[in-house]
């Protein structure tokens, strides 16, 4: 059988087997990269913002918050840095639907993630709630 | 929970099914089943995420019966329709020639392939769903968010999406996935973020199913299967699909639209796939705006063709299917949506920018990149893939209406680098947290035109396996290779562990303590780079053990190495640009975290100019423990 006639009849048999081949190779590679989840493995962000959200969102709805509360980290980065950035949409993603508001001065409820607030807000507002997971909920001190 | 989550993803299925098979020539149902699945799928996922969206709207507080009834009377329509188009043609052949079958022995050689290809890529995604389970970035930050105002809302979702502080969440984007996600949060009466990667690995599967369907379709199962298995294994793709992110289901409904064009050139008076056609358009539209994109790139080229072909009627019904389906994205952007941010803040700028060379230089430059980049190969396929190209039997390849797929991609290509050269936003950043993604919702329908281009195959005659003989043959390597590859899978070092042993019973886990970089990788070989002072921790499980750790170390500049443990120093020497082995002396570790402290002269250099080029204090190359 002449080139032409054997790559007519095995070409693309072969074409596909070279193709899956290297595919499979690359996947298993892939693998290597994308390792499983274990005991020493960090933890997912969203999943812990989540967690660590859902107690303040729940005080909010109870106690009929509708308005925009104010949104403070002080601790991951300059604002809009991507620390800053990622803090703040997962806090929103968690809290929905309480719209969060970077500029919380014209909020009267606030969350803050972490304690570099209290030298932000000790001025014009109080501390409400603190909650476990280091979150703390303050409000405008009335005049 | 699951029940209710599995009726909606099943009903969903069926709606879309019976809205594909009802458009679908009768005589083709059997042997474009492959195809016809995707297909349905995709409808189903898309038509009942518009009656999730119009149920949500309703002044009722019974919105999931709503959209329950209106999903069940349209089942019932669906039935009654389809039992009518049953009864009213007998099941035939196919008139037009039939694809040649694959031959037993490549079949099962195939289907080993293929099925172990799946377990692989179902291993990955898993992997991945298990590291990021909201998703990626644009997961928790759009898709999901605006999924969560559908759940977490009693209908008033509109009005939070306009909420000016929300306005990065990108109110006016189209609705197909969170109203999926939210439709099934809705059935479940909770919001597990599994449902989220599961309807995105949902669009992924459909896609594949798609992609093989349509080649085995009009060329042969082996070009299906060659077309299919290059999907399901590209790690962009595989990655990609429990992500959340919009691209996977905006690129299914892209090809499925192609897909439905193609096989409607196919059969003269077969107006029905045209139709589809359309309505996959109107859904891809209803998916992302590169979905407009897609449909004013796509409705014209389309519409010429068929109309040039003489096929008037299909180009009304495409155009039928896309009024339908676009209708709601239509009524989503002028009923007071906002402004999408690429079109409101460019203003007087446009020609300054179209006209900026640096502009075209760096969008070709990232577009050439990315190209490879996407794919996420170790080892290109892309030379393997144009040399099955020049495969004989040579000559004409295409067949009539077959020649637009490629100018297809080409054009939105070129739509894709407009809108770049007119972003707002800052272009590098554009480029690099984007274009891979567009990347991945093209890479099906350019698969699909890759693979029209391959050579036909005739088959010979095969030898006669006995069936059940050959079916038992076939699970038992099957299950046997899955296994295998389950066990050679999990003999992997997890995620956050730099190696691992056994010894005595005992296992010992090497883990990154302070002061390290994520880890690289090339190949099978994995580095750290340590930021300064940096600790590497030695996990002992139960009982006191002792292990001896060896890696290879280097630095950008010489510098001096000491390695200690508990005060204690354990090594001491000086680390150079070329790799050195260090071995030290055998540790005894108690039970729990053994820390091992990496402490160097000199402080870490740059590893280049970038103003945020890393600061490299010293790499651990490949640690070892025995």
């Amino acid at each position: 059988m002449k080139l032409p006639a054997k790559l007519s009849r095995f070409g693309l048999p072969l074409c596909f087997a070279a193709l899956a081949g290297l595919a499979l190779v690359n996947l298993w590679q892939t693998s290597r990269i994308i390792a499983a989840t274990g005991p020493y493995s960090p933890p997912d962000v969203a999943s812990l913002h989540d967690r660590a959200c859902e107690p303040v969102r729940q005080t909010l709805l109870a106690r009929a918050v509708r308005e925009p509360v104010g949104f403070i980290v002080t601790e991951r980065g300059e604002r809009n840095s991507q620390g800053w950035t990622e803090a703040y949409y997962l806090a929103q993603y968690a809290m929905l639907p309480v719209v969060l508001d970077p500029a919380y001065e014209r909020c009267d409820w606030v969350v803050a993630l972490d304690e570099g607030a209290q030298t932000l807000l000790a001025n014009a507002y109080e501390r409400v709630e603190d909650f476990p997971s280091g979150l703390a909920l303050w409000r405008r001190r009335v005049p | 929970m699951m029940a209710g989550v599995i009726w909606a993803w099943l009903s969903a299925w069926a709606i879309g099914t019976g809205v594909v098979l009802l458009c679908w020539p009768r005589e083709q149902w059997r042997r474009d089943h492959l195809l016809l699945l995707g297909l349905g799928l995709l409808a189903g996922l898309g038509v009942t995420s518009v009656v999730y969206v119009a149920s949500s709207l309703l002044p009722t507080d019974e919105r999931l019966l709503a959209g329950a009834v209106i999903e069940g009377c349209a089942l019932v329509a669906l039935v009654v329709a389809l039992r009518r188009k049953w009864d009213g043609l007998p099941l035939t052949a196919a008139e037009h020639p039939q694809a040649p079958p694959l031959p037993r022995v490549w079949a099962w050689c195939v289907g080993i392939v293929v099925i172990q290809g799946a377990v692989l890529a179902g291993i990955v995604a898993w992997r991945m769903y298990q590291i990021d389970p909201h998703g990626g970035w644009d997961a928790w930050a759009i898709w999901n968010l605006q999924a969560r105002a559908f759940f977490r809302t009693e209908g008033t979702w509109p009005e939070l999406m306009r909420q000016t502080q929300l306005a990065w969440a990108h109110g006016d984007y189209p609705k197909a996935v969170p109203a999926s996600v939210a439709r099934l949060w809705q059935w479940a009466g909770a919001e597990p973020a599994w449902i989220a990667a599961g309807m995105s690995a949902s669009f992924a599967a459909a896609t594949v199913l798609v992609v093989t369907g349509v080649l085995s379709a009009l060329r042969s199962p082996l070009v299906g299967a060659i077309g299919g298995f290059i999907l399901l294994t590209l790690p962009g793709f595989v990655l990609a699909a429990p992500s959340a992110h919009a691209d996977i289901p905006l690129g299914a409904f892209m090809a499925a639209a192609v897909t439905a064009a193609l096989m409607s050139r196919r059969t003269e008076g077969a107006v029905g796939p045209a139709m589809v056609a359309g309505l996959m358009t109107g859904l891809a539209a209803w998916t992302k705006n590169e979905g407009l994109l897609f449909a004013v790139v796509f409705l014209p080229l389309y519409t010429v063709g068929v109309v040039c072909a003489g096929q008037k009627r299909s180009a009304g019904y495409f155009l039928l299917g896309l009024a339908v389906a676009i209708a709601p994205t239509v009524m989503l952007k002028v009923s007071g949506a906002p402004p999408n941010d690429v079109m409101a803040d460019v203003g007087s700028r446009w020609w300054s920018m179209i006209t900026d060379g640096a502009r075209h230089e760096v969008i070709l430059n990232a577009f050439i990149r990315d190209a490879t980049t996407f794919t996420g190969w170790t080892y290109g396929l892309y030379p393997v893939m144009g040399a099955a190209l020049l495969l004989p039997p040579w000559g004409r390849r295409l067949r009539e209406g077959e020649g637009w797929v490629l100018p297809l991609v080409a054009l939105m290509a070129c739509g894709y680098y407009a809108v770049y050269l007119i972003s707002p936003h800052d272009l590098s950043w554009h480029l690099n947290s984007s274009l891979v993604r567009l990347y991945v919702q093209l890479a099906p329908v350019a698969l699909v035109g890759w693979a029209l281009w391959l050579p036909a195959w005739s088959p010979r005659k095969d030898r006669v396996v006995s069936r059940w003989g050959a079916k038992i043959a076939f699970v038992a390597i099957n299950v046997g290779l899955s296994a295998a590859l389950v066990i050679a899978l999990s003999a992997q070092p997890r995620r956050g562990e730099l190696t691992k042993m056994e010894k005595d019973g005992n296992s010992v886990v090497l883990t990154a303590g302070e002061g390290w970089y994520p880890s690289e990788s090339d190949g099978s070989s994995r580095w750290w780079w340590s930021r300064g002072r940096a600790s590497l921790v030695l996990n002992a499980q139960t009982a006191p053990v002792t292990a001896t750790l060896s890696f290879h170390t280097r630095s950008l500049q010489s510098r001096t190495l000491w390695i200690s443990s508990r005060g204690r120093e354990l090594w001491r020497g000086e680390v150079e640009e070329t790799f050195l082995e260090v071995t030290l002396p055998p540790l005894a570790l108690q039970p729990g975290a053994n820390e091992l402290w990496f402490e160097i002269s000199g402080a870490p250099v740059k590893e280049g100019s970038a103003p945020d080029a890393r600061a490299l204090g010293l790499m651990i190359h490949d640690p070892r423990l025995r």
